[in-house]
């Protein structure tokens, strides 16, 4: 089995060829897809299509709904809370993606072949990926809190108390964003490690043969082999952190004020806890569009830096 | 590759290297020693690492003082079926797009795809109306059901099944043996590590899963493993050795698959890019 | 397919979709919480509780109930305080309401819609409003309806830390005991990283010091929410003062539950804070100190706290209201208020059974508890009042911490949820 790189996203479904001529499998193929297209279509495309119905309602959960066309898209654009929760998105995406990409691509070259029991550490750096993220955070919120494990190493080492994380506006969204590094780069540096595996040890050899030295090596060879992982890798991290929510819930219910409030986040109070499901319900089409137009943008700029085999 | 001679950058790395790998696991060491103090030495000034005695009672006060061992049981039920329903579903509907000829095959395929990006926030509140209408709202079938139909695994298990040889599925074809068969007989053995990779990862998914369970489980005896752990934080002041004792025991389950499982694990991110978070 | 028919496909989808949600939305029929087979009747009691101890008490009066009613039994569902309020609506809207709903007075108007008006089913049932404190008899009103039947009630008070007093040689306060006592009390415990007193930015925590202060709460004189009123800004500042100006009282962080101040105190971190008699029992379960009880420091306006309680109501899915009533009447009954409150863990609705909480455990707080109920003026509370208490926490964090002033916090909060 060859199944060291990663396949690429979204393989162009063509008929596999075959060489045996049959009728076609109708009443075969009905069988085995109706369990999965029938759950699909019920509890994929039908909430999808819904969704999008819902968000041109006022949706109270009790009372009477109606048709109030695009007030709730208006609205929400209007909203300048709404604006500041989308900054915040913005800003959790912007910082935390390339600090994952990093941790996780240096992790992955650190942990080298040279490094001995190299499994044991890769099996430790990726446990909090598969641990209950609210359990996670639940203990960052333990260590951050004043009078917790980071205030008194504050107090020990420096002799001064640490920020107040959690209820201070200019560092409760940084405290956010380390706790979700530290939960999550494990995923990547997996795709990683494998991908460098799987790079051959003779272009390496052979750039060193050519005089490149070990930056010229990670820039010419190790990058460009490892681009089409990257290149999966990042869309993927991109799309889940635009999602955050159980971080900023649990660590700091996303207060200050709204200083960590994100969509999905937003999304939650508006719709379960104010009970506005047509409001929630266009939340959830801005972050859609939002996605789409990212990931878009992304096969658009693959050409420039990701370097398939053939 | 290279030799596993000890140069002395290679012992500094990986010296460094562990004291990296140390200060990543301290919230995991601050956990399980908050979980042992006596409750008043939770925080504040001076409560060191470890308590002025160490209360390994605080586990089994912790189990009962939630009904915990209802929200394990909750947790595993609801990821282990989801787990089959999904593996399930997914082996037949990847078979039939990988190897059967039918009419708008490709274009249902393609729906699916359209789908993988859909990301679950958007179908939240259309589905809890839904959960509101067939009266499942706080039922283990709101829990398993709604998730257990997105693309991923047919789309994962497709592209397994496309790279095994036709020419083993022929000779049992020409044998006589039913579709059924040549999947469960043929194929299945053969895609066993895929499908203890979507199994892992789908079990790992429902057992952390928190937005849903939140919003369509009403009850305290209907809440799953992380839904539990939050009601540690309750308006008789926030039990917070309890709370880490539980969540350290939330996280054997997956930890322990995750340990028996490693290498199918590794090589299965690999294969189908689970990247991200 | 051309793009044109994709799109008018893919509009007879949507439309489709649309239509199949609406029919399914207009479908969903009430009459839940209820079964009843072989002349058993089980209803549905759905109530918030913290801990398997809670649980376990209230299953005890459930069991009362069947014993009294052998046609009755009643099936105790329970979740967070916090989860109790955001999941009411969206159970009644989907029909799965209970029979039985726990009601706290601050909340009763948020859920008016959800119960049936009792005034001329009590005396069916047996219950007198004569045996209950009038005040939270009242609390349990909305607009002259009486929605719920109370089981406890109680201001909020002052907890103290009795041995951190002793230590530091600071009096004890007293019945009578100001705001300038306190003040000067929570200087001199303030030290080495302790404090003397911890708040939390709730509404309930503040407006007894808006009454104390200010003689006035967070509502007008119409009873509408009125934060940006001159006697409550000034109070809520005074409040924040406490962090900012004299750093008597520790920051606070943002969080999802009320709680914090709470926990420094049980830590031992703050020597004081406010919170109900409800309390008392987990606080002095948990705490490694004696722990004091006094009513509220008096301030230019005398020594007031809100009075605030709960109870049970039906809600209006119930099939069979008078046997809930009857059910009500055993649970609110004089046996089950005596069990709860020996157990502390209710100080009783009915005056006849209110020395039952001062059982051993208990007796230091008697006078303060007393006193404190003396001044009790109603507890406010308007239709949003889950939404404004929510907000209130949410952006007084900041105002707290003194990162944004008082009067700027009490405006965006007026005009998010006024």
């Amino acid at each position: 089995m060859t199944l060291s790189v990663p396949a690429p996203p979204a393989a162009p479904p063509t008929a596999p060829p075959s060489n045996v001529v049959r009728r076609g499998d109708g009443r075969a193929a009905l069988g085995f897809l109706a369990p999965s297209t029938s759950g699909f279509l019920l509890f994929t495309l039908i909430p999808l299509v819904g969704s999008l119905a819902i968000s041109f309602f006022a949706w109270p959960v009790l009372g009477r709904r109606r048709f109030v066309g695009l007030d709730n898209f208006v609205e929400l654009l209007t909203d300048p809370i709404f604006h500041r929760v989308m900054l915040n998105t913005l800003v959790f995406v912007v910082v935390y993606v390339p600090l994952n990409i990093v941790v996780s691509l240096g992790l992955a070259l650190w942990i080298s072949p040279r490094i001995r029991g190299r499994g044991i550490y890769r099996l430790l750096f990726f446990i909090p990926t598969v641990t209950p993220m609210i359990a996670n955070a639940l203990v960052w919120r333990l260590l951050y809190q004043p009078g917790g494990a980071i205030d008194q190493a504050f107090q020990t080492v420096l002799g001064m108390p640490a920020p107040n994380f959690l209820g201070d506006n200019r560092w409760a969204m940084a405290a956010v964003i380390l706790m979700s590094v530290w939960q999550g780069f494990g995923y990547n540096m997996l795709v990683f490690s494998a991908g460098l595996d799987a790079i051959p040890q003779s272009l390496h050899e052979a750039a060193s043969i050519d005089g490149a030295g070990p930056l010229r090596r990670f820039w010419s060879v190790t990058l460009p082999m490892l681009s089409p992982s990257m290149f999966f890798a990042m869309i993927m991290t991109l799309i889940t952190s635009f999602q955050v929510f159980v971080q900023p819930y649990a660590l700091t219910a996303g207060g200050p004020g709204v200083a960590t409030e994100t969509m999905v986040l937003h999304l939650y109070k508006e719709g379960f806890q104010q009970f506005d499901l047509g409001t929630a319900s266009t939340i959830g089409w801005f972050l859609f569009m939002i996605i789409m137009l990212v990931t878009a943008l992304q096969f658009l700029g693959q050409k420039r830096w990701v370097h398939y085999d053939d | 590759m290279t030799t596993r001679t000890a140069t002395p950058r290679a012992v500094v790395s990986q010296v460094l290297l562990t004291a990296v790998l140390l200060l990543f696991l301290m919230p995991f060491v601050w956990m399980v020693a908050t979980a042992l103090k006596p409750p008043a030495e939770v925080f504040g000034v001076g409560s060191g690492l470890v308590g002025s005695e160490i209360r390994w009672s605080n586990f089994a006060e912790a189990w009962s003082y939630l009904p915990f061992g209802r929200f394990m049981f909750n947790g595993l039920f609801v990821a282990v079926a989801g787990t089959v329903v999904v593996c399930v579903t997914s082996v037949l509907s990847a078979y039939a797009f990988a190897r059967l000829r039918f009419r708008f095959r490709d274009r249902i395929f393609l729906l699916y795809l359209g789908t993988l990006m859909v990301p679950q926030e958007v179908t939240v509140v259309p589905m809890f109306i839904l959960m509101q209408q067939f009266r499942w709202v706080d039922s283990y079938a709101a829990l398993i059901l709604p998730w257990a139909f997105t693309a991923f695994g047919t789309f994962l298990l497709r592209q397994f099944f496309l790279t095994i040889p036709r020419e083993l599925e022929e000779a049992a074809t020409i044998d006589g043996a039913s579709r059924i068969r040549i999947l469960l007989q043929v194929v299945m053995p053969i895609a066993r590590p895929a499908i203890a990779v979507l199994a892992a990862f789908t079990f790992i998914n429902y057992w952390n899963s928190f937005l849903w369970p939140l919003i369509v489980v009403n009850s305290r005896d209907m809440s799953t493993v992380p839904l539990g752990l939050n009601l540690f934080l309750s308006q008789n002041g926030n039990q917070w050795h309890l709370l880490m004792a539980a969540a350290a025991i939330s996280m054997l389950p997956t930890v322990v698959m995750v340990v028996l499982l490693q290498r199918h694990l590794v090589r299965g991110i690999a294969m189908s890019g689970l990247g991200g978070r | 397919m051309t793009v044109k028919t994709i799109r008018k496909r893919a509009l007879a989808v949507a439309a489709a979709a649309a239509l199949a949600l609406a029919v399914a939305a207009c479908g969903s029929d009430g009459g839940g919480g209820s079964t009843t087979s072989e002349g058993k009747t089980t209803m549905v009691w759905n109530m918030w509780s913290g801990s398997t101890a809670e649980v376990d008490a209230w299953n005890h009066l459930s069991q009362m109930v069947t014993a009294k009613h052998p046609d009755l039994a009643l099936d105790f569902q329970t979740s967070s305080f916090n989860d109790y309020w955001t999941k009411l609506a969206a159970q009644a809207s989907g029909g799965d309401a209970g029979c039985i709903l726990g009601v706290q007075s601050y909340r009763a108007p948020s859920i008016s819609q959800l119960l049936v008006p009792l005034d001329d089913m009590l005396a069916g049932a047996g219950i007198n409003a004569a045996d209950y404190d009038p005040s939270i008899w009242k609390a349990l009103q909305v607009d002259g309806q009486q929605l719920a039947v109370p089981y406890d009630f109680g201001p909020l008070l002052m907890f103290y830390n009795a041995d951190r007093f002793r230590e530091a040689g600071v009096p004890i306060p007293t019945t009578s005991w100001t705001v300038q006592d306190f003040i000067s009390a929570a200087q001199s415990l303030t030290s080495g990283g302790k404090h003397g007193f911890a708040v939390y930015p709730t509404i309930d925590s503040v407006t007894p010091w808006s009454l104390s202060l200010e003689g006035t709460g967070p509502l007008n004189a119409q009873g509408e929410l009125d934060l940006t009123q001159e006697g409550f800004v000034k109070a809520v500042q005074w409040y924040a003062d406490l962090v900012t100006q004299l750093k008597v009282a520790p920051q606070v962080v943002a969080t999802n539950d009320a709680t914090p101040a709470l926990n420094s105190f049980i830590a031992g971190d703050a020597a004081m804070v406010v919170d109900g008699p409800w309390q008392l029992v987990n606080v002095m379960d948990q705490a490694q100190f004696e722990v004091g009880v006094a009513p509220i420091p008096a301030g230019d306006s005398g020594s007031h706290s809100q009075v605030a309680g709960s109870g049970f109501g039906i809600s209006q899915t119930c099939p069979d209201p008078d046997k809930a009533l009857q059910a009500i009447a055993v649970l609110t009954g004089p046996e089950a208020l005596q069990y709860l409150a020996e157990q502390g863990r209710a100080f009783p609705a009915r005056t006849a059974q209110q020395d039952a909480w001062f059982s051993p455990e208990l007796a230091g707080a008697k006078d303060g508890l007393l006193a404190a109920i003396k001044n009790g003026v109603p507890a406010p509370a308007t239709e949003n009042y889950q939404q404004v208490n929510q907000l209130f926490m949410q952006y007084g964090v900041e105002a707290v911490n003194g990162q944004q002033s008082v009067p700027d916090f009490l405006n965006s909060v007026q005009q998010q949820a006024g």
